[in-house]
């Protein structure tokens, strides 16, 4: 009897000490796994700007602050998608739409931030030795129409539009504040570089706000400072998305702490007519979409620069396009190679 | 009796312990990478799907929209948008894959856990 109790109470102090080592191991392994200290990051998105999602992660914020980037952020980023718009006029805004409609009748009155946009422009067709041209929304739209339709643009449509895509037809008059279209049948595309421009304004003002961590995409141009904290990288990791994969798929990884990276694709925007893949990135030399890589990424510190230089080395050979990356201590890569 | 607290079978029993406990996270977690998809409506989560039975959804938000799940992947099926973007982007199965559709602000998301993801893809797919 006194036996059988020794044995008991032996035994509770067996199960009682398995119970202690148990506990000792989950919490052990709840601690290496889900519970490391965590910089709070928090991510704002928004939908109906420049026809794609931007997001922005901020980390080390607080809720208060965030909100506070959210509703700044967007209307700074509104203001800018409704003045380059090429599809919608704003009864506040004169966009690129009331511009265009203006082309061969009247100058039309700009903000300052149009103005500046508007002449960087014409630098990126310098820059580009004519690669980049905003003037080629004659083109773009017979292209933009087929896509739309599913067949390609007739051949002698686009001869006859490309005798109006001359940059001198854009007329910028700085004292008045002013832009004028000279040819009413040229047109202003300015899809290669809003975007990236909108990343300089959104870094400008993050700056301004004293943010020092974040990273932003504008539809798929990262754009990163800091360092993500609570991951224990002092780095961001930027994966280049895989041009024959699903979107978020990536077949590379970059990595740094202030930049952009951005890149242009022939997956991004196509029709295929006949089994013959016809994407967005149109070449003003040849009218055509140029068929010389599937996928160009730039990195550098620069957003407007980054989104630059991706369409024009994409519409170049490598070697001009590693020069020209180069010349602006840009690091240019290829993916997908043909 | 003079017995001390832990003995050495004591620690055969916590490194078994612990080998079970780990087997049972990894289990866990390779489930969890594989077999689900997260739906986010205005960047709001508002549904997680198993990808492990073959179905089509039609989410109560967003009627417009149907989502088929086929073999571990998930695919707009059908939307009523102009642009059929979403639909053309086709299955989605791997961590950090995303299908989109912009007209209706619903996002299909494969999740991914693990710490050497990347922060972020560059060109995505515009409409």
């Amino acid at each position: 009897m006194t036996k059988g109790l020794n044995t008991l109470s032996l035994s509770l102090v067996k199960v009682l000490r398995s119970l202690a080592v148990f506990l000792l191991a989950v919490s052990l392994l709840l601690s290496a796994t889900g519970c490391q200290a965590r910089a709070e990051k928090r991510t704002i998105e928004y939908y109906d700007l420049f026809d794609t999602i931007t997001s922005l992660t901020l980390y080390g914020c607080s809720e208060e602050q965030t909100e506070q980037v959210r509703k700044e952020l967007y209307e700074l980023l509104l203001t800018f998608h409704q003045e380059t718009d090429i599809y919608d006029t704003y009864p506040d805004v004169a966009s690129f739409k009331a511009l265009n409609d203006a082309a061969g009748r009247s100058p039309v009155k700009m903000s300052a931030r149009q103005m500046e946009f508007l002449s960087f422009c014409q630098q990126a067709y310098e820059i580009s030795d004519g690669k980049v041209n905003v003037m080629i929304g004659s083109l773009t739209s017979l292209w933009h129409e087929a896509r739309d339709a599913g067949v390609l643009p007739e051949e002698e449509d686009l001869l006859a539009a490309s005798d109006h895509v001359s940059m001198d037809a854009l007329v910028l008059d700085e004292a008045a504040s002013t832009a004028r279209i000279l040819d009413p049948l040229a047109s202003l595309d300015v899809g290669a570089l809003a975007k990236g421009y909108a990343g300089n304004l959104a870094m400008d003002y993050l700056a301004s706000q004293g943010i020092e961590n974040y990273l932003l995409s504008l539809g798929g141009n990262i754009c990163v400072h800091g360092a993500p904290l609570g991951t224990g990288r002092d780095e961001f990791v930027v994966g280049i998305q895989d041009p024959a994969a699903a979107d978020g798929s990536y077949s590379d990884t970059v990595k740094l702490s202030g930049g952009c990276v951005v890149t242009s694709g022939d997956y991004q925007r196509y029709i295929e007519v006949d089994g013959v893949r016809y994407h967005h990135i149109i070449d003003p030399d040849t009218l055509y979409p140029c068929t010389l890589h599937h996928s160009v990424t730039i990195i550098c510190d620069d957003s407007a620069m980054a989104d630059l230089l991706s369409t024009a080395v994409f519409l170049m050979d490598e070697a001009s396009g590693r020069a020209l990356a180069e010349k602006y201590n840009a690091t240019v890569i290829y993916e997908g190679k043909q | 009796m003079e017995r001390r607290f832990l003995e050495k079978k004591d620690f055969w029993l916590m490194a078994g312990l612990l080998a079970a406990a780990g087997l049972f996270w990894l289990v866990l977690s390779f489930r969890g990478q594989g077999g689900k998809a997260e739906i986010y409506l205005d960047s709001r989560l508002i549904s997680q799907v198993d990808l492990s039975m073959d179905r089509v959804i039609r989410l109560e938000e967003v009627p417009e929209i149907e989502l088929e799940v086929n073999h571990g992947r998930i695919r707009f099926l059908s939307s009523d948008c102009p642009d059929q973007t979403c639909v053309h982007t086709g299955y989605i199965s791997r961590p950090g894959e995303y299908a989109l559709c912009l007209p209706h602000r619903l996002m299909v998301r494969i999740p991914q856990d693990s710490s050497d993801a990347p922060d972020a893809v560059t060109g995505r797919r515009l409409p």
